[in-house]
């Protein structure tokens, strides 16, 4: 199944896909059952970085990045947590 | 120790200088910067003075950790009654002004009365003394910081000054030292100018004593260490504070077009990848990053605008590089007005510190403008001809200068959203509160953020509480007024201390202890034990100190708001999609736990708690 992937600019350094550590999205091809964790080490995005997931824009709580399963077309967003500036 | 006991008080109506000692009480209970320049204002003038008048006192003041070797010790904050708010104005920067004031050997400079005529204050360590600025007046902060430099023959000096807005009255004229660092909000340098005091040109060659050096250094070592090692440090060294543009836009608050929606589609364009990406002439906007005094951070970013673009084509004096896009300035020239050029937000950005305005209050007022002209409330007939239309590019960058120089429409911007709203009939859309302009961020996205937007001593201010962990993991509004009131406390105390805030992003309350115990102490204190709590309470007794001078200028309950759009129109779009800020049901709570009454007065108990 497909579903989108963004990633934030400050973490694209991370990624070895040329296109979306490029443009900082585009679409991936996985399989059923797939879950945010397995995005974020499929952009090799080390396991402990700090992040904030929106799936469809909704926050994914870090307990469940590991239990919730995509959905075909769904949008997936990994960004830097926020903090003053 | 840590202070140098010193103040430095000039009366420009007699153009008299005087040096008198610190008063170590008032330094034992508020520290110093913001914390301490506050009680020097409180006890120095009435609140409900108007904020333009000779009465009105302005304080530079640095705290016990500026020009040490503590890391980004290097702030120094701008206290004054503000014309933008008619409250209480707490104004910080970095940059190097800062540092050398306190190597001179002043703790704080207070300046009273109003010049009959423009001058500048010189302070080469005690030589101190008013030179006459009349062939400055009119020109900007970039001229007269080069210029006084040159004149004096050392560029060493570090300079803050005022451009032409400061000069003439802009609600939100800023005061802007080494270029392109600025005491950016509330309007300090509308202040100044209204003082006839163009510039501060400082030079120290003193040190700073500390209590106990070899402790200092110590500590200094170790939280500089801890800041090194810290992610969130790495990412505002690596992208700047624009790292947050992205989250932002993804989360749904940043408010674009005016805070109508929460998203915009023109990010790529202007985020931290856009900044180090060639353009089509193979320009790269980003130059390089940029530490303040003493910074081990580096948030700073330099810049440079296409040659090519049309803001700076015919004008090679803006061919160089200097200050670029941070967070605010890329969301308050960009979003909110619905720009995603990325050389007009520079240009524009330019203008700011070279005109010496505040960006978030510009954009945001520019913003009201821009609705105002879509309702047809406004048109080019007002306007000098420009098209106020979201998302026109020269409409940005011809109004960011002629609000500098004070031409046309730009003497209508320079009200500031507020008055502009009311002028024309919709007070409702000024994204402010207390007459002062959101920063980037949507409280009905941030809950916890819009109750620190409302209780903010100085106006809508992003930079008094951080709620962001709590924001994020729950977009309601409840259980957000301790955290909101409790970091509120925490950085009024490191407000205070002459350290940069963005030095939580390691730091936490014992980094600070740890510092200020090896530096501070005085004679009637010589162990100077500090504590958490001691420090903790300190910032709670400042930030109930800004709010009694505020309550006696005259705000009420009622200036504890939000714009009607942030509480009746839902979000649009974003994780929040729906929400309304939820003000009603934390501001209760938040009074409650302040020791405050429903009228969000302080009450008996709360005042003699805190030896207010």
């Amino acid at each position: 199944m497909k579903v989108n992937v963004r990633v934030a600019s400050a973490l694209r350094e991370f990624v070895s896909d040329e296109n979306i550590a490029d443009s900082g999205r585009g679409e991936l091809v996985v399989e059923p059952g797939t879950t945010p964790a397995d995005i974020i080490r499929l952009m090799n995005i080390p396991e402990n970085h700090r992040l904030m997931v929106i799936l469809d824009g909704s926050m994914v709580p870090r307990p469940e990045l590991a239990q919730v399963q995509l959905q075909e077309g769904q949008t997936i967003s990994l960004n830097p947590p926020i903090q003053a500036g | 120790m840590g202070w140098q006991n010193r103040i430095l008080r000039v009366n420009l109506t007699d153009g008299s200088i005087r040096e008198e000692p610190l008063v170590a009480q008032w330094a034992q209970q508020y520290l110093g910067a913001r914390g301490l320049a506050t009680k020097y204002l409180w006890e120095g003038m009435d609140p409900a003075t108007d904020a333009m008048a000779p009465e009105n006192m302005l304080i530079f003041a640095t705290g016990p950790l500026t020009g040490t070797m503590a890391s980004t010790g290097g702030r120094y904050t701008v206290v004054t009654k503000g014309p933008l708010t008619n409250a209480i104005a707490c104004s910080n920067s970095g940059g190097k002004f800062g540092a050398e004031l306190k190597l001179a050997g002043y703790d704080m400079l207070i300046v009273e009365g109003r010049s009959p005529k423009p001058v500048y204050l010189l302070i080469i360590d005690d030589k101190v003394e008013l030179i006459d600025a009349g062939e400055y007046w009119g020109t900007t902060v970039w001229h007269t910081e080069e210029t006084l430099k040159k004149v004096h023959k050392d560029p060493q000096i570090k300079v803050a000054s005022i451009g032409v807005a400061g000069e003439q009255g802009v609600k939100y004229a800023c005061i802007v030292n080494d270029l392109h660092r600025a005491a950016g909000r509330s309007g300090v340098g509308a202040v100044m100018g209204s003082k006839n005091l163009k510039a501060v040109a400082a030079r120290g060659s003193r040190g700073v004593r500390m209590k106990d050096a070899t402790a200092f250094l110590g500590a200094c070592s170790s939280t500089q260490t801890k800041l090194a090692a810290s992610p969130d440090r790495e990412g505002l060294t690596k992208y700047g504070t624009n790292e947050m543009i992205d989250t932002m836009n993804e989360f749904g608050g940043l408010p674009t077009n005016n805070f109508r929606e929460v998203q915009f589609e023109g990010t790529d364009n202007i985020n931290p990848s856009a900044m180090v990406k060639a353009n089509a002439n193979g320009h790269v906007n980003l130059v390089t990053n940029k530490a303040c005094f003493g910074c081990t951070i580096g948030c700073g970013r330099i810049a440079h605008i296409d040659k090519e673009h049309f803001s700076v084509r015919d004008r090679k004096e803006y061919w160089h590089a200097s200050g670029g896009l941070e967070y605010e300035t890329a969301y308050a020239l960009g979003p909110v007005v619905g720009i995603d050029d990325i050389d007009a937000l520079t240009f524009a950005g330019y203008m700011m510190n070279e005109h010496g305005m505040d960006p978030i209050s510009f954009g945001v007022t520019l913003a009201a403008a821009m609705e105002l002209y879509d309702l047809g409330l406004l048109d080019a007939s007002k306007t000098d001809g420009i098209e106020l239309k979201f998302g026109n590019v020269e409409a940005l960058t011809i109004m960011a200068e002629k609000t500098g120089k004070q031409e046309g429409f730009g003497k209508e911007l320079g009200l500031g959203s507020r008055l502009l709203c009311e002028k024309y009939g919709r007070p409702d859309l000024a994204m402010a509160v207390k007459g002062q302009e959101f920063a980037g961020y949507d409280s009905r996205a941030l809950q916890g953020m819009g109750l620190g937007y409302a209780t903010s001593n100085r106006g809508a201010c992003h930079l008094k509480h951080d709620v962001f962990s709590e924001d994020m993991a729950d977009q309601s509004g409840t259980g957000k007024a301790k955290p909101c009131k409790d970091s509120q406390d925490k950085i009024a105390m490191i407000d205070s201390t002459g350290v940069c805030l963005f030095t939580t992003a390691a730091w936490d309350t014992g980094e600070f202890l740890q510092l200020i115990h090896a530096a501070c102490s005085t004679p009637s204190d010589p162990h100077g034990d500090w504590t958490s709590e001691r420090l903790l309470q300190t910032g709670e007794r400042i930030w109930n100190l800004e709010r009694q001078f505020n309550l006696a200028a005259g705000l009420t309950k009622a200036d504890d708001s939000l714009p009607p759009r942030l509480l009746n129109d839902p979000a649009p779009s974003g994780v929040a999609k729906g929400r309304v800020a939820e003000l009603d049901k934390m501001l209760p709570e938040y009074y409650e736990l302040r020791g405050w009454n429903a009228d969000g007065i302080p009450t008996a108990e709360t005042v003699s708690r805190l030896g207010l």
